[in-house]
């Protein structure tokens, strides 16, 4: 493996980067070969609506492997009834339909009980002199992290995701990419409960895909001339994938009717897409209120960034 | 403007399509192909015309319809310079940089014309072109006075390919539709209709691959609005690259390199958001927060409540077909 995940906070990188003058689905193609060399029969991925894990998908299927892929149908249900992440499931049915993959859809239905649980487990909002304070991070990987474990321990097998944003920074003719992963899906962070023999994070098993990162962002005058610009929407160009609303694994809980036509993130720390608070929608379903609530967080975007390369 | 179409017959008030003709078009099986054959179509009935390259991808969709075809159109860059009142210099070029870059990726030679905007020309192509009372888009504005001058400086007798006709599929409940601009939608000011040919709109190949793609892609289907000239992203393979309307050479505050949003619906949407109308004033040297800036702005005959809007779409879309998504209900909030 190419990154030992984490030491704490530290990403531990077994060699350094060098640019490979290859393509997307090539670099992505690689790691799936590798990881699927290491760990044949005894790993799933798990698909969401989202390119990040449709690429990496593509990746297998470009191999000649056919994964078996996992996608969790998470639903909220309440006295107003069940509302479901269909809108995922959407995207993640028809991008099986569209390659000819079989999924493996399992129901996992949250209620006020089961949300108040993980709430309090993940220390996700906290009462302290009367006001409840709102941590920061990636309140999606609060459910998915807990599906890691539940499949992983179930099967005894390693689930493959795509945690892990990487962005290409340029600045003042200096173009650094940096990995970025949540405090909350790095295994043995304080946050996290993810078990680290559950987890398979594809673009850390091995070091093409940031290779090709690499090489693309100092051949491409288009990627420089943006300040920050995540690697992953490559794949809308590169992978051909549809434009779609951006997703981030609470939405199930979310009633509001969006429209659905919506931006494409080119960079990094800017929302865009559907965007709801779930702070908000958390606060609502646990009777909290919103109100007396405090957003104070020490949490960092910039802190969770890694440098892997400079040119 | 010149009706070299024939699938569809059009005059001021109507646009009837042929479906005849539309319908026995061979569907193009991908973006490449219709682009392709509508080049060579446009080039097999106009022998002299010229486009207009900017940064953005709608006309360079257009000159690779043309690389594709193995003929190389004549591509002209508009260098929009706003001279400032202290003498300093603001001029497009950011567009430039993405024009340059694909006309080198496509060994084309781009020719640069320059025209110059200072606070009196602005005032005047305001008031020639009845800005404030209009809802025309403010970069057709500054579009159109560069094309007059260069026409006039060239004695230019040829024609100009422009992307306008813009195409949106959408879906309302199980309905997915597809529309596109009329031909006089966006027309340039003062210059000759005879001489603008919309590219989409010479033959049907591109249309008809657009209604193609939507009726097979449900991840298209699915959206309430979205525009297909995107297809240059997924289909072409394009850059991604900010979205620029025309009017941003005006801009002396923002950065675009930070502007790092594409909005797959709506053409005139980005991270930055500065009103074109309210940069036209500053640039004619008019704060309209101020009681002063209002009571210029009357003086004027300008409404100092000024809250311009986009094209009036619905008046100026033609429905081009219609049919029921297969997307199970539950999906789209179908009772």
């Amino acid at each position: 493996m190419w990154c030992e995940y984490y030491q704490q906070e530290e990403f531990i990188f077994n060699g350094d980067i060098e640019p490979r003058e290859t393509s997307l689905k090539e670099s992505l193609a690689e790691v799936a070969t590798h990881i699927h060399a290491d760990h044949k029969g005894s790993y799933v991925v798990f698909l969401s609506g989202g390119i990040d894990s449709q690429s990496i998908v593509l990746g297998f299927l470009h191999a000649g492997i056919k994964p078996h892929c996992v996608f969790y149908r998470h639903g909220y249900i309440d006295d107003n009834g069940l509302t479901t992440n269909k809108l995922e499931e959407f995207y993640t049915q028809s991008f099986c339909d569209s390659n000819g993959l079989k999924l493996e859809i399992i129901d996992d239905i949250y209620n006020r009980d089961r949300l108040e649980d993980i709430v309090k487990r993940r220390s996700y909002i906290t009462l302290k002199d009367g006001i409840y304070f709102k941590r920061e991070g990636l309140f999606g990987s609060m459910f998915l992290n807990e599906n890691i474990n539940q499949y992983s321990r179930q099967h005894s097998c390693k689930v493959v995701t795509a945690m892990g944003n990487f962005v290409m920074r340029t600045d003042n003719g200096k173009k650094i990419g940096y990995t970025a992963t949540s405090s909350f899906s790095k295994p043995n962070s304080i946050d996290s409960s993810i078990e680290q023999d559950s987890l398979l994070i594809f673009s850390l098993y091995n070091s093409a895909l940031y290779g090709y990162y690499m090489y693309k962002h100092s051949i491409s005058p288009y990627i420089q001339s943006y300040k920050n610009f995540e690697g992953k929407n490559l794949a809308f160009i590169e992978l051909g994938l549809q434009f779609r609303p951006k997703m981030r694994g609470w939405e199930f809980m979310d009633r509001t009717d969006h429209s659905l036509s919506e931006d494409v993130n080119l960079g990094y720390g800017v929302d865009s897409g559907i965007y709801t608070s779930p702070f908000k929608i958390i606060c609502e379903k646990l009777s909290i209120d919103f109100q007396r609530t405090s957003k104070t967080s020490n949490y960092s975007r910039e802190g969770r960034l890694t440098p892997v390369y400079e040119i | 403007m010149k009706q070299l179409a024939k699938w569809y017959s059009y005059d001021k008030d109507n646009l009837v399509v042929d479906q005849d003709i539309y319908n026995s078009c061979d569907i193009p099986q991908n973006f490449k192909e219709s682009l392709k054959r509508q080049a060579e179509s446009l080039h097999s009935k106009i022998d002299n015309y010229i486009i207009f390259l900017s940064g953005g991808i709608d006309s360079q969709t257009k000159a690779y319809g043309f690389v594709l075809a193995g003929i190389r159109p004549r591509c002209v860059f508009l260098k929009l310079i706003y001279r400032l009142p202290d003498g300093s210099i603001r001029w497009n070029k950011e567009e430039f940089f993405y024009a340059s870059l694909f006309t080198k990726e496509h060994n084309l030679k781009l020719e640069v014309f320059e025209i110059e905007f200072d606070k009196d020309r602005i005032q005047d192509i305001v008031f020639q072109s009845n800005y404030f009372n209009n809802t025309a888009g403010t970069g057709i504005m500054f579009f159109s006075e560069a094309v007059r001058d260069f026409i006039k400086s060239e004695n230019y007798e040829g024609s100009i390919i422009t992307g306008h006709a813009t195409f949106s599929m959408s879906r309302s409940g199980k309905i997915c539709s597809g529309d596109f601009f009329r031909p006089d939608a966006g027309l340039l000011y003062g210059v000759d209709p005879a001489v603008v040919v919309p590219f989409d709109l010479i033959d049907c190949h591109v249309f008809r691959y657009y209604q193609y793609v939507h009726q097979k892609t449900k991840e298209i289907q699915i959206l309430q609005l979205y525009e297909p000239k995107n297809l240059a992203y997924t289909e072409l393979g394009f850059e991604f690259r900010h979205k620029f309307s025309g009017w941003e050479f005006l801009d002396t505050v923002n950065d675009y390199s930070t502007a790092s949003i594409i909005n797959f619906a709506k053409s005139y949407k980005g991270r930055i958001q500065k009103t074109p109308s309210r940069l036209v004033l500053d640039a004619m040297g008019h704060c309209i927060k101020t009681k002063y800036g209002r009571l210029v702005l009357d003086a004027m005959g300008i409404d100092s409540k000024i809250k311009r809007t986009g094209l009036k779409s619905v008046d100026s879309k033609v429905r081009l077909y219609e049919f029921d998504t297969n997307i199970e209900d539950r999906f789209i909030n179908v009772v």
